[in-house]
């Protein structure tokens, strides 16, 4: 399986706060990798770096082929313009308009009907025909309805088939194990551990459970810490 | 679907306010007006386009960038240089067309004699505006150099200075060996002192200023390619 994308010893700073502190991570060709963590623990620092938008204080991301190209990221609904009409948007990035949005400004639409709206946006031009493709969305379940959820974890286990390597961050642990190949756990800035979702149907365990209970080794410890 | 380029996105995303558009056609019209009664007058539109395009241009970065806004276009392998070059194009577009259709209307109402908006120094004065409004904007939000040069322009008028400067470029466009230094500077500072003054300095002075318009615009492509963008809550 081809690399992607690796990051090396990757580090942010803002100010005198670590954001991140070492990340390696290495994302092969049609695979689909979690982020989960507590808020704060440094996921969307970490997707706006393999993105190209932020620069790490220290460490290296390494593209395939040593250049950087064909990532698609998305932040969320709230990254995208809202005095611009929905449907200009969708023709300017997906070539195509939606009779449902009308006319209706961005800022105009309901919080899961924006999120849609970027997600077939960001998903409609990445380059997913090739294999070098990365596609990075943070949070991307939030606000979504039950079909648009289905909809969305379609579309990335499409982007996998075809051979995209994709990250997607959440919270939402159900709709990351109907999707995930693995997860990486984050907090504080350090990758505290990654679980593979294979593991789970060799050990005859539930992939959502799996993660729940990785979840709870995450945030258990800081309970455990504070009694 | 292959993307758009960053043109057509700030495009899109940077299109004009209602009101900045009514304030250009406002121009248009008045200028429409002037040439039908009194061609050589349209000197006062072109201040006033002038100003306009020092809010127009201004149409702010940073603060759409860490909102996410300029995301699609910023994610490699879109060049940062290119990026910053569509940004600044765009932002300056709607004063430019309105300043080129403005000396179409001169050049109509004058049979054919070259208009003022398209001489040397008042094509450097637009540039040097535009250029400066735009990069001097690009940390702030929308409007900011448009109103920071309003607010400098008053407090030059009231300290008396305006006329000092105006004195200084039009003695350098009296004398054959006029202080191109002192009217350059006097233009930099208040470049509608370009189209103001009916004769100007010397051609080596507009093209000062027109090599400063390119200096700022350049700084301006530079910062955008070296900046930083983490990602802030909008709310």
């Amino acid at each position: 399986m081809s690399t992607v994308c690796s990051l090396v010893n990757v580090s942010r700073r803002y100010g005198r706060h670590w954001a991140l502190n070492s990340i390696n991570i290495t994302l092969d060709a049609s695979e689909i990798i979690g982020l989960v963590g507590p808020n704060g623990a440094g996921k969307t620092s970490l997707l706006r770096i393999m993105a190209g938008l932020l620069q790490p204080t220290n460490g290296d991301v390494r593209r395939q082929g040593g250049e950087p190209g064909c990532a698609r990221y998305f932040a969320g609904e709230r990254a995208l313009p809202p005095h611009v009409s929905a449907n200009t948007w969708l023709r300017l990035w997906a070539g195509r308009r939606r009779d449902d949005l009308g006319r209706r400004r961005i800022a105009a639409l309901s919080r899961g009907m924006r999120q849609q709206l970027g997600l077939e946006a960001t998903l409609s031009t990445s380059p997913i025909h090739r294999g070098s493709s990365l596609v990075l969305l943070d949070e991307p379940w939030e606000g979504l309805d039950p079909d648009a959820t289905r909809w969305l974890s379609a579309q990335l286990i499409e982007a996998r088939a075809q051979g995209a390597s994709v990250m997607v961050s959440s919270h939402r642990i159900h709709d990351l194990a109907g999707v995930c190949d693995r997860c990486v756990f984050l907090k504080r800035g350090l990758v505290v551990e990654e679980v593979r979702m294979s593991h789970s149907v060799a050990a005859g365990i539930d992939r959502s459970a799996m993660l729940f209970e990785a979840f709870d080794r995450l945030t258990g410890a800081d309970q455990g810490a504070e009694q | 679907m292959t993307p758009p380029g960053p043109l057509r996105v700030f495009a899109t995303i940077l299109r004009p306010s209602p009101g900045l558009i009514a304030a250009y056609a406002a121009i248009l019209a008045w200028a429409g007006y002037l040439g039908m009664q009194s061609p050589g007058e349209l000197r006062a539109v072109y201040v006033v386009l002038l100003l306009c395009q020092s809010f127009s241009a201004a149409t702010g970065f940073s603060i759409r960038a860490r909102r996410g806004h300029f995301d699609p276009v910023l994610v490699p392998p879109a060049s940062r240089v290119a990026v910053g070059a569509a940004h600044a194009l765009v932002s300056m577009a709607i004063g430019v067309v309105t300043w080129l259709l403005v000396a179409a209307i001169e050049t109509t109402a004058t049979h054919g004699q070259v208009p003022l908006g398209l001489t040397l120094p008042s094509v450097a004065a637009l540039l040097y505006m535009s250029a400066v409004a735009w990069a001097a904007a690009l940390p702030f939000p929308r409007y900011s150099s448009g109103v920071v040069w309003l607010v400098v322009a008053i407090a030059l008028a009231g300290a008396g200075k305006l006329l000092a400067l105006r004195q200084a470029y039009a003695a350098a466009a009296a004398e054959p060996a006029g202080d191109l230094w002192s009217a350059t500077g006097a233009a930099l500072v208040f470049p509608p002192l370009m189209v103001t003054e009916p004769s100007a300095p010397t051609a080596i002075s507009a093209l000062l200023v027109l090599s400063a318009a390119i200096v700022v615009a350049g700084i301006g492509v530079l910062a955008v390619d070296l900046f930083d963008f983490p990602l802030v809550d909008p709310s």
